[in-house]
């Protein structure tokens, strides 16, 4: 027989200690620092009260930051949506030679934290920085152009289109995926076609996949602190947060920013999941069934090849430029670098802070990683495995630092914290390795979800008929069975706290706890070097990343987009 | 190799009854079926006796001992899963071995026994391959063997053989039935398959709506059937509605629209004179003749031919009494061919063949 019932709750012994013990992890990381954000930020003396958001709204500074982090976020949504959407739609839509290597090409992007490819845009795109030097020796311009202008906006938004529109292409392909073919061919069977088959069919029914990735983009830009940072861009709500952070308690004014940061991104997750519902798990289901992908005309091949193709190339410039920066021996009033050398690479690791912040991330990242995969396998497994009161809380908890910036979250700690035995002031060590496992948590949830759902029950009962008991089972049967799920999901986990920026920034504050971010962008103030060393640091990363990248995709192949959904 | 018993089982999913005050008693050594469409509660019922299942209500013994509350793991009973649920990290004789090692069988003694096993189901050669490089008959004799290994109390089928083509699905039923005769195990088997049950069975619980309706060997639930709902299920049968008016000793009159029946079949429970009852004819039962000569063995009623199917090794008819009743009757003799659609004829089927039932 085909259905299977269960019984309506399966609770243990083992279980509920579990479920007390994630109760009090997250109630301790995740929903204490918030709510005492909340709490400081709406009391004053005892009272209820909206006196800061008052203070800050009438601040012109404050007022300035909102605005311009608002057109930071709507910008960058636009811009990922222009360069994502026609990309996506042909790479769903059309078969063609190349196709699999194109979308992989489309992901390249995700593999440096923007702030990274920042240094290396400033080197290019400065006054006399390596393009207008080019312009001005052809004789096209006779000044310099002010390329970042408006004070560095145009520089952070060009930056964060450039790393994000992955993400966005991912959750569109997703989106369009899910499309059922059969639909379009009706509308076409009625007589609709091209541009007003897509507005009026194929747009309505990709929108949640559309809004998913709009909202983590919107999210994204709206909270980034490496780019602006970088840019000097400071007028910026998140770069005001940072200047806040060493001073909560003496500017209560901090506490009404992160709160407005953290309304917004709870409004905006909650509209995508009433209005386009939570189908978060759900892999392609049907995509697979009926291809819906047609052969594309000669023409049309040659137009997605040049349309990635230029995409992929602009988007590789910040790479480039950090690449040219790592290893040039001097880069002044120079299109190219003058002399090379590898030296930089030597030095990072003789040099007492880069080498510490390699080893500190290592550690962190280790350790970070070591939790995610213990708790990861275990909620994902109860998740699929069991039926539990509170699961949908649990499900939702998990889930919620996907949307959660991490300059919300560790703003939080250093609040909330602050006296206690986590003080970042003592030692910043647990509470980064926290707010790694907090933030990297869902991926590794996800992995172990996917492994888990798709290995049959029936292999875990047929062990168990042969006398072995639960954790025998778990052991002998269902680890094996989704380990490269658990591999993959750990990697990715590992690699993102390695590169873990906004946590890191804000949370290690003593030179010597100093993870790889925080170390390259303290780089960044040093004038000498700083900028090429910083640059071979980004390297370093940007090499874990994208391998670690490779192979998660390797592994997951397709449902690789589901990692980053919202 | 234990008896299994049942004692008033019934299984409850929130408001959902999938089984219903079961009681079964499986002698030792007895290959069982539980028979029924999908939806009958039979795989709950076996998922109970697995344990993957509590029962909401009754007990399971297996021998003497209640194991109503042991978990799975401690019940020693081998079950084969319907999609076989072979370990596809582990190659064959890991699969087999590994109730063994569970049971901490020493080295010598597991490899010996794993050999055996896989010889018994003629899978010794593959040993060493990988659960998706075998066939799904491979796969089911497998799967057999890991349960079969550990020398279970009682070995457990559910459906094995739906996921296999005709022909390996004959091939394998006479496998099971020869390993079952081989070792003499307590076998219970769950199908929706009737030809299975029939040709395989010492005893078939037929089941519908979480009941057991019927208990019995393949030639008691064929030709004597409890109600509709049995009658129905295995194999095709007709109903012929009408009152029972006269009992003389074996011999009973039901009164029709379409004149008066007499059986003399044995009957599941005495019945008063004046009940509403259906009476039963399987169509191959029923033989198409040109005159009504007068026989004291049977009864002959008239009809229209409305429909002749050719089968091969036999013909359907469909055929439509006065009353507008339509009946099945199958032919097994197609060379010589007695009516054409449209022809009047006259039905003849002998009286011992006519079982009453409930009219429901």
């Amino acid at each position: 027989m085909f259905s299977r019932w269960f019984d309506t709750s399966d609770l243990s012994p083992g279980l509920v200690a579990f479920l007390a013990l994630l109760a009090i992890f997250f109630g301790a990381f995740l929903v204490y620092p918030l709510l005492y954000v909340f709490l400081n930020a709406f009391y004053q003396d005892g009272q209820f009260s909206t006196t800061f958001f008052g203070l800050m709204l009438q601040n012109p500074v404050q007022q300035r930051a909102l605005i311009n982090s608002f057109e930071l976020g709507i910008a960058a949504t636009i811009a990922t949506t222009i360069i994502s959407l026609p990309i996506a739609y042909a790479l769903v839509r059309f078969d063609f030679p190349g196709k699999g290597i194109l979308g992989g090409l489309m992901l390249i992007p995700m593999v440096m934290p923007p702030f990274v490819g920042a240094i290396g845009m400033r080197q290019m795109f400065a006054r006399f920085g390596s393009v207008n030097l080019l312009l001005l020796d052809t004789g096209i311009i006779e000044t310099p152009i002010d390329w970042f202008g408006g004070g560095g906006f145009l520089g952070v938004v060009v930056l964060e289109a450039l790393h994000l529109y992955p993400l966005m292409y991912l959750n569109i392909a997703a989106g369009l995926a899910n499309v059922d073919p059969s639909l379009e061919e009706s509308a076409r069977n009625v007589g609709a076609s091209g541009f007003r088959l897509f507005r009026t069919v194929t747009f309505p029914l990709m929108l949640p996949g559309y809004f998913a990735g709009a909202i983590i983009v919107f999210i994204w830009a709206f909270t980034d602190l490496g780019t602006p940072l970088i840019f000097e861009y400071r007028e910026v709500v998140s770069v005001q947060i940072f200047n806040m952070v060493t001073d909560v308690h003496e500017n209560p004014i901090g506490f009404a920013l992160v709160v407005l940061v953290l309304l917004l991104t709870l409004i905006l997750v909650y509209l995508s999941k009433k209005f386009f519902g939570g189908r978060r798990y759900e892999m392609i289901a049907r995509g697979h069934v009926v291809s819906a992908a047609r052969k594309a005309t000669r023409g049309q091949t040659a137009l997605i090849y040049f349309a990635l193709l230029s995409v992929t190339a602009i988007a590789l410039i910040p790479h480039a430029s950090v690449v040219l920066t790592s290893i040039s021996d001097r880069w002044f009033m120079t299109v190219l670098p003058s002399e090379y050398t590898g030296a930089y690479y030597s030095q990072i690791f003789d040099h007492d802070l880069t080498l510490l912040s390699i080893k500190n991330s290592l550690f962190l990242s280790v350790l970070s990683t070591i939790i995610d995969v213990v708790l990861g396998v275990m909620i994902a497994y109860v998740l699929t495995r069991r039926r539990f009161p509170f699961k949908d809380m649990l499900d939702a908890l998990t889930m919620l630092p996907l949307a959660l910036p991490g300059l919300v979250l560790a703003f939080g700690y250093v609040a909330g914290f602050s006296g206690t035995w986590f003080d970042v002031r003592e030692s910043p060590v647990p509470l980064l390795i926290i707010a790694y496992a907090v933030r990297r948590l869902p991926y590794m949830v996800r992995a172990a979800y996917a492994g888990f759902q798709q290995t049959s029950i029936a292999l875990e009962e047929a062990s168990m008929n042969l006398g072995a008991g639960p954790f025998r089972t778990l052991w002998k049967i269902t680890l094996p069975l989704v380990v490269a799920n658990l591999v993959a999901g750990a990697i990715l986990s590992f690699s993102f706290a390695m590169l873990e920026v906004s946590d890191s920034l804000i949370l290690a504050v003593k030179e010597q706890y100093y993870p790889i971010t925080k170390a390259i962008y303290a780089l960044m103030g040093r004038i000498a070097d700083g900028p090429y060393m910083a640059s071979a640091m980004g390297m370093l990363g940007m090499a874990l990343l994208a391998g670690s990248l490779i192979f998660t995709g390797k592994v997951l192949g397709k449902k690789m987009g589901e990692l980053f959904k919202v | 190799m234990v008896s299994v018993t049942l004692e008033q089982v019934t299984k409850e999913f929130g408001e959902v009854q999938a089984v219903r005050n079961v009681s079964l008693d499986i002698q030792k050594g007895e290959l069982f079926f539980m028979l029924g469409p999908s939806g009958c509660g039979k795989t709950t019922l076996l998922r109970m006796i697995a344990g993957f299942y509590l029962p909401t209500m009754g007990r399971i013994l297996f021998a003497d001992r209640d194991i109503s509350r042991t978990p799975p793991h401690k019940r020693n009973s081998g079950m084969v899963f319907q999609n076989y649920a072979l370990w596809p990290h582990m190659t064959v004789s890991e699969n087999v071995a590994y109730g063994l090692s569970v049971r901490k069988v020493s080295g010598s003694e597991r490899k010996r026994r794993v050999d055996e096993a896989l010889d018994m189901v003629r899978m010794k050669r593959y040993s060493e391959r990988s659960p998706n490089q075998l066939s799904g008959g491979q796969q089911q004799r497998v799967a057999l063997a890991r349960a079969l290994v550990i020398n279970p109390d009682v070995v457990l089928l559910d459906e094995p053989l739906s996921n296999l083509d005709a022909r390996l699905r004959l091939e394998m039923r006479d496998e099971i039935r020869r390993i079952h005769d081989e070792i003499g195990a307590t076998m219970i088997y769950v199908t929706h398959d009737q030809k299975e049950a029939l040709s395989m069975a010492d005893r078939i619980a037929i089941m519908g709506m979480g009941e057991v309706r019927q208990i019995g060997d393949a030639r008691m639930v064929y030709n004597q059937p409890a109600d509709r709902f049995v009658a129905n299920f295995i194999g095709e049968t007709n109903f012929i509605d009408g009152t029972l008016t006269e009992q003389v000793s074996s011999e009973k009159s039901i009164e029709t629209d379409v004149g008066v029946l007499r059986s003399t079949a044995p009957e599941s429970k005495p019945r008063t004179t004046g009940d509403e009852v259906s009476c039963s004819i399987r169509p191959e039962e029923i033989q198409i003749v040109d005159d009504s000569i007068e026989d004291p063995n049977s009864n002959c009623i008239q009809a229209h031919v409305t429909q002749i199917m050719y089968l091969g090794e036999h013909e359907q008819y469909t055929v439509i009494l006065s009353d507008g009743t339509l009946i099945k009757v199958v032919e097994y003799s197609p060379e010589s061919r007695r009516a054409q659609v449209g022809d009047e004829v006259s039905l003849r089927f002998p009286t011992s063949r006519v079982v009453i039932l409930d009219r429901e």
